[in-house]
């Protein structure tokens, strides 16, 4: 994984629901640029738990599957193209399936 | 006619008689199906100021023009009535085979009123009813009253729908079960039909209606199925609605020992994971579904063996809400309410309520028989359920509800009393989720999270949901709207980002039906007219404007916990987005309805509604 010469920050990721069947775990620690894409942290993401490939992230790891988002520390989404995330803070993979 | 049949059939318990009554289709059109021909129906068969519980309030099940056409997710039937729980309109929906056998046996409709003498069951035939005498079945159990009248009337293609004992006992959020568990649960219509004497409904027909262009439909059929295998419905199809209790305890919008917070310590315990991992028997499908999101688990430990449906709401009001974090225990409680037929939402809560009232004093060890009604005691919550259903005891009190055991135990307990027009709140905290608030508080059928789908923007990032804006009220009346066509034509919710553009592949799908033409627009006028049409019934049975709110707990405590602590809600902030719903519905300041309005929907001229209603702030 080829990562930009940014600023690294470790963060958490957390997983509900299918995200943590398929990765047998309900966290891991990444470690990723400061200003990190949506495709950073997919490619991030599969080399860290290769499990979630094709169920969560996409196969050419550009990004997650249509049906998952993203969530900081529980307050935010994360609808941007960036994701704007510091040192220390929790990304959360939630279905966008609200609800029910 | 395609679609329909174009005509309803009416039964009256009383005089034991029945008769067949026209649907104009100018009616079908406006109002769809499902829902929306409740809505219409009860409008006009209820006449107004009917107790709930007396013969003239009318028991409908209603279909759609959906229904038979084998399309996924649309074997729904909706139960409309008065609640007795709230007074105003009172709807719920189920999936199950008794939505095509309701087609085949009795039009568009059946409406059921008057009371019986004695305890019937109505066994309807190609549309001839029979009412034969259930004594035999009194005091049975929902599962068991249905093998008993598939028994006795001579087979599986029967389809029943029963009351449990807490039907019987009027239980005020008695739920009519059918088909093998499932439930029309929201608002006691469980209850009206204890009221009636009626402890089951048997249904076998013949009479089936053609489609306008069945090829164009199967084509249809076939594509719409296989999106409904993909990302959209993923999380239903792999955890159900179970997955949310996790996400919702991480957000801080999980209710939790009767909404004192909304983070709870056992949530892992009572998580979608953990139940799939450890509880899980099989995944099960409704009629004519592709989604198949139901999961039947079954309990691990050495207690009496227990298996059935869990879902969501089901979870949350018996587990976090009870401060119960054992899942056996829950398994067990949602098993006893699909048993004794009733709503697992208003029991939770209900029970939630009352081990408030023992925390503070107001419900002692006297009152409840020596049950330690404490928060987190699992036996006590399976005990109280009960004593609710057959209504012994403290059960009595409870089987009332929480608006109006509030009322008759007194001591402040209705500030803890947690629901919204005598309806109990769902697994949704407002103070986090506030869209949903607003949702909560204006939906014409009480606290709801079915009618008001406005909890979507709070969980997408639309809007920030831990504040207020003016674009609440414009998002909540959109959504209502959407919920309204889509519980009328009837789909499944969870198919609703299957869709690529809904109103545009509803109206096509409406028209590849009922041949008749339909636009997306129309469409949605269609679901505009419909909540007009429930808030005017809501507005003939005595609605006033401080009906629209939320339990003064919401409006008076802040969060504790989570990632949300110290957020809550101000009257102020919740009579804003109140404000800017009427002003993006076109209704008056007091919430009444404008005649400009009912005329631009065509209201006036559907039937002889009226908002000449005298409302007072």
């Amino acid at each position: 994984m080829a990562l930009t010469n940014k600023i690294s920050i470790a963060v958490k990721v957390e997983l509900f629901g299918t995200p943590r069947l398929a990765a047998g775990r309900r966290e891991l620690e990444l470690v990723l640029p400061a200003e990190t894409s949506r495709q950073e942290f997919a490619a991030a993401l599969a080399e860290a738990c290769p499990a979630l490939v094709g169920k969560v992230i996409r196969d050419d790891l550009s990004g997650l599957q249509e049906g998952y988002v993203l969530n900081l520390n529980g307050l935010a989404f994360l609808n941007g193209d960036v994701l704007h995330v510091q040192d220390g803070d929790a990304v959360l993979i939630l279905s966008n399936q609200a609800g029910g | 006619m395609y679609g329909y049949h174009g005509k309803a059939l009416v039964v009256d318990l009383s005089s034991r008689s029945h008769h067949w009554d026209a649907i104009p289709e100018q009616v079908l059109r406006s109002f769809i199906g499902g829902i929306g021909l409740g809505t219409y129906l009860l409008y006009r068969y209820c006449p107004a100021g009917a107790d709930p519980l007396g013969p003239d309030n009318p028991l409908i099940f209603a279909g759609s023009p959906l229904v038979g056409s084998r399309l996924t997710t649309s074997s729904k039937f909706a139960v409309m009535t008065k609640s007795p729980l709230t007074g105003f309109i009172g709807d719920s929906l189920s999936s199950s085979f008794l939505a095509t056998e309701l087609k085949k046996t009795c039009g568009d409709a059946l409406i059921i009123v008057g009371r019986a003498e004695s305890l019937t069951l109505l066994f309807i035939e190609d549309g001839v009813p029979r009412f034969l005498d259930a004594a035999d079945l009194m005091g049975l159990g929902t599962f068991d009253t249905e093998q008993a009248v598939k028994e006795m009337l001579g087979g599986p293609r029967i389809r029943v729908a029963s009351i449990g004992p807490a039907g019987e006992h009027l239980v005020r959020y008695a739920s009519i079960a059918n088909d093998g568990g499932r439930q029309a649960g929201r608002c006691g219509p469980g209850a009206v039909m204890g009221s009636k004497n009626l402890k089951a409904l048997a249904l076998h027909g013949s009479q089936t209606v053609d489609v306008a262009n069945p090829v164009a439909t199967h084509e249809y059929g076939i594509d719409l199925s296989k999106r409904s295998l993909g990302a959209a419905t993923e999380k239903y199809r792999e955890l159900g609605t179970m997955a949310n209790v996790s996400v919702f305890n991480r957000l801080g919008t999980l209710p939790t020992r009767n909404f004192r917070e909304s983070t709870f310590e056992g949530a892992e315990q009572v998580s979608g994971e953990h139940l799939h991992q450890e509880h899980l028997a099989k995944n099960a499908t409704c009629a004519n579904c592709t989604i198949g999101c139901e999961k039947i688990l079954v309990t691990s430990d050495d207690g009496k063996k227990s298996q059935g449906r869990m879902e969501y709401e089901s979870l949350f009001a018996l587990g976090p809400l009870c401060g119960v974090d054992d899942p056996n225990t829950v398994i067990r409680a949602a098993g006893i309410c699909d048993d004794l037929g009733m709503d697992t939402i208003s029991a939770g809560v209900t029970i939630a309520w009352a081990m408030e009232c023992f925390d503070k004093g107001l419900i002692t060890a006297d009152d409840t028989g020596g049950i330690d009604l404490r928060f987190g005691n699992g036996q006590a919550l399976l005990d109280t359920l009960e004593l609710i259903g057959h209504r012994r005891d403290l059960g009595s009190l409870l089987a009332e509800g929480t608006k109006i055991a509030a009322q008759q135990l007194g001591g402040g307990s209705g500030d803890w009393a947690m629901n919204v027009k005598g309806l109990e709140m769902p697994g949704y905290e407002p103070r986090s989720l506030k869209t949903m608030a607003l949702g909560l508080a204006v939906t014409p059928r009480g606290a709801c999270h079915n009618r008001s789908s406005a909890y979507e923007a709070d969980f997408s990032g639309r809007v920030d949901r831990l504040t207020v804006d003016d674009s609440r009220g414009l998002i909540a009346a959109e959504s209502e709207d959407f919920t309204a066509v889509l519980d009328s034509l009837i789909w499944c919710k969870f198919l609703r980002k299957a869709f690529n553009d809904f109103y545009q592949e509803s109206a096509q799908v409406y028209t590849m039906i009922t041949g008749l033409e339909m636009s997306p627009d129309e469409l949605k006028r269609a679901g505009e007219r419909i909540n007009n049409l429930k808030k005017l019934f809501n507005i003939r049975e005595g609605w006033r404007r401080q009906d629209d709110t939320l339990p003064p707990r919401v409006l008076q405590e802040k969060l504790p916990t989570g990632v949300v602590a110290g957020v809550g809600l101000t009257q102020e902030e919740l009579d804003y987005m109140i404000a800017g719903y009427y002003q993006a519905r076109g209704w008056n300041e007091d919430g009444s309805v404008p005649d400009t309005k009912l005329a631009d929907l065509g209201l006036l001229d559907l039937l002889p509604v009226s908002s000449g209603v005298t409302i007072s702030a």
